[in-house]
């Protein structure tokens, strides 16, 4: 077998710049093709997850009144109140407050969260900070509150949101009438509202009353959309799947005409080398090892055009930013475009020898040494 | 004349002869052929898509975009302008979509495309008929056709036309209907197109601002641009597209021709002893480059033809018909490039026979 394959590296070597042409065909198309894979799979999997989301139904807050934005706040506590009440005590509510926190020369971030404590279970009088902040809990100090260790059953949830995934463990929780105290410094960004579709009576009319109580409230300077991200992203994404298939449609095209472009160049070779298999085959060797041959140099050849173009594809995957997929969606490599280029790698690899092998086979020996 | 059509009549019965491998050869052409086809037809879509974001007097307009609830904004008798009105719906009625609704006045800036079915009349746009345009995908996805009917929040609007292009997706229906629809019940957003002198244009801008502000202190401005800078703008992203899709042509065509030539110098050196034959029996070497020339372009044409044909039936079937454009000015170019390229390919397989004497041709095993 080593032999097999040091014969093909050589023979790869004396048609040094066909075999240069199709590594960098291969290249190109296998890139371009597990780059669209990639990103259709990142795409894929963002709609997965929201649709395995068990609160489907958000707020969105967007301010629009320059002036009054800093002088007004997007939502009170008082708000959240009768939000519950419309909604029947099925809403849940928390706001996101990054911190950040200079102590001894040493700089401290974390995640205020605001939250009903009466949904999470928890005692009042308390915040409670997550086990990667335990040390901070001496240094920055929350008023009124005695300082406590997060539940477990709380400290391993992590809580996704559109564009980000917050971990508790990294949090520290309070309670949402805090709020009063930092309205000012509570932006619309951070606040979420989710609800659960399923658990809503006469949903359409809740979420209704919902909107029309926000904007009497802070119509002025704020306007409050109950979207479902679900929906969003598959709306979004419509039109960036079109784009992608476009590419990975470019991608095959290009694969395939290499294809055509291998199948006629290898088969001049190998025509080439009618004499010099048939005397192979006449001293003894069989007409597997003639294959194993044409497998070896073919497959030697697809192989470092598709490692090399699989690993272009990865790092154009996780470092250039096309402006195709939506913004924030987290584009990562796939198992699934490795396993695909694969296929078509063997796919080809196998046609291209097949063929070769079979117009071989079909001749007899005393053919090929005439080189008929 | 004759020896030069006898030449033709001998490379035809050559193909004929060898059938099987001028089949895989012109399939070979065809499907390297396919893909700077399609980036052609790609590259003549951005014109489409340039017409029908740019309109007349676009360099003596100004467009103001804004967000209100008021459709009624009284503008000066002395003022040219045309509003449009958009808002993007979401049709439970069709999964969830996402659709735009477009409202238009009789002065609609931008052109609009060919509609099966009819435009809306003066009477229809004055008074807000429940009529409405929708575009072709929408009604093929959704088995619509004109005369039938659809819900517009509660207001039920009749197809009169179906938009036969892939610029305009969603539905559009007169200005004065999507105010009886959304007046002072949501945001929607307003772009308005005013017209003027070139060096007056700032002043119809802030006129209009105010004019905005006035009659709706909720809304909320957007941007105010003029209508060169958007020009410039399209112009820009038209010569981007076509630099990009150009490159993506010219790199296919570029390994097309590397394979064929390869493909086809390999050809040439197997029949060297035919060529040495001919050659020895008086033909000359122009006569062979002629020859050679005219079996690519056989080649050549023929997988050009089955490209033109097959474009766009493939183009349906992949769903890429509505960013293409196949027509006369794609056809021609297809058969220049094509015809070009078999110039350059002939010319790469008939470089060896100015190089050998006859007599090493002659001892040369052929395989034909």
């Amino acid at each position: 077998m080593s032999y097999i394959i040091r014969r093909a590296w050589q023979r790869l070597k004396w048609n040094k710049w066909i075999s240069i042409l199709m590594i960098i065909e291969m290249i190109l198309g296998m890139s371009v093709l597990v780059y669209a894979m990639n990103m259709y799979s990142s795409l894929v999997k963002e709609e997965r997850r929201r649709a395995n989301q068990s609160r489907d139904l958000c707020l969105e807050i967007s301010g629009f009144n320059e002036k009054m934005l800093s002088e007004t706040v997007a939502l009170t506590i008082q708000d959240y109140e009768k939000i519950q009440k419309i909604s029947s005590g099925k809403t849940f509510f928390y706001i996101a407050l990054p911190e950040f926190y200079v102590a001894n020369d040493k700089n401290y971030e974390f995640t205020m969260i605001l939250a009903d404590y009466d949904k999470l279970g928890l005692k009042k009088g308390y915040c409670y900070w997550g086990s990667n902040k335990e040390s901070i809990e001496d240094i920055f100090t929350i008023s009124e509150m005695v300082p406590r260790k997060m539940p477990t059953r709380i400290n391993e949830q992590s809580w996704k949101t559109e564009v980000e995934n917050i971990e508790l463990k990294n949090c520290v929780i309070v309670p949402v009438e805090y709020m009063e105290q930092i309205e000012q410094k509570i932006e619309p960004a951070y606040i979420h509202m989710e609800w659960n579709s399923k658990e809503l009576e006469n949903k359409d009319q809740m979420l209704k009353n919902i909107e029309e109580y926000l904007n009497k409230m802070h119509g002025e300077v704020y306007s409050y959309r109950i979207y479902s991200p679900e929906i969003d992203l598959k709306n979004n994404g419509y039109k960036v799947k079109q784009s992608i298939r476009v590419i990975m449609q470019a991608g095959i095209l290009f694969l395939i005409a290499f294809l055509g472009g291998m199948i006629s160049i290898f088969e001049l070779l190998f025509n080439h080398r009618k004499k010099a298999y048939g005397i192979s085959l006449a001293c003894g060797a069989d007409y597997r090892t003639v294959f194993y041959e044409m497998f070896a140099e073919v497959a030697l050849l697809n192989g470092i055009g598709m490692f090399i173009g699989i690993g272009i594809g990865y790092i154009v995957t996780y470092f250039v930013d096309m402006g195709i997929m939506i913004g924030y969606i987290k584009v990562e490599g796939s198992i699934v475009s490795f396993i695909a280029s694969i296929s078509v790698y063997l796919l080809i690899t196998i046609i291209v020898s097949g063929k070769s092998y079979i117009k071989i086979k079909q001749r007899k020996v005393i053919e090929l040494l005439n080189g008929d | 004349m004759k020896r030069y059509l006898y030449i033709g009549y001998q490379t035809w019965i050559k193909i004929k002869y060898q059938k099987k491998r001028y089949f895989l050869y012109i399939l070979s052409f065809y499907v390297g052929l396919l893909l700077p086809a399609f980036c052609l037809a790609n590259i003549r879509s951005v014109d489409r898509v340039f017409y029908f974001t740019t309109f007349k007097k676009m360099n003596s307009s100004v467009q103001i975009d804004w967000f209100s609830e008021k459709f009624d904004i009284l503008f000066p008798e002395g003022m040219e302008y045309s509003i449009k009105a958009y808002k993007e719906e979401n049709f439970k009625q069709w999964g969830d979509k996402y659709v735009s609704i477009i409202g238009i006045d009789e002065k609609y800036a931008y052109p609009m495309p060919d509609i099966n079915g009819r435009m809306f009349n003066k009477r229809e746009m004055k008074t807000g008929a429940a009529v409405c345009l929708v575009d072709g995908q929408c009604a093929k996805t959704y088995s619509y056709k004109v005369g039938d009917g659809i819900l517009i929040r509660d207001k039920k609007c009749k197809i009169v036309g179906i938009l036969n292009s892939s610029i305009y997706s969603g539905i559009v229906i007169p200005y004065q209907t999507m105010k009886d629809i959304y007046q002072n019940k949501e945001k929607i957003q307003f772009t308005g197109t005013f017209w003027g002198e070139s060096n007056n244009l700032e002043k119809i801008a802030d006129k209009g601002t105010k004019i905005i502000e006035k009659n709706d202190p909720k809304s909320e401005l957007i941007s105010t641009t003029t209508g060169m800078e958007l020009y410039k703008n399209a112009l820009t992203t038209k010569k981007q597209w076509r630099i990009v899709r150009g490159l993506i042509a010219m790199v296919a065509l570029t390994f097309f021709a590397l394979n064929e030539s390869i493909v086809l110098i390999e050809k040439r050196d197997e029949e060297q002893g035919t060529v040495g034959i001919k050659l020895a029996l008086g033909a000359s070497r122009k006569e062979m480059r002629i020859e050679a020339l005219l079996e690519t372009f056989w080649i050549t044409g023929i997988a050009v033809l089955l490209v033109i044909v097959t474009m766009n039936p493939l183009a349906r079937m992949l769903q890429l018909d509505n960013v293409i454009v196949v027509d006369g000015v794609i056809i021609a170019e297809m058969i220049t490039i094509s015809l070009l390229t078999c110039g350059i390919l002939a010319r790469c397989s008939i470089k060896k026979i100015k190089l050998y004497p006859i007599a090493l041709m002659l001892k040369m095993k052929e395989t034909e």
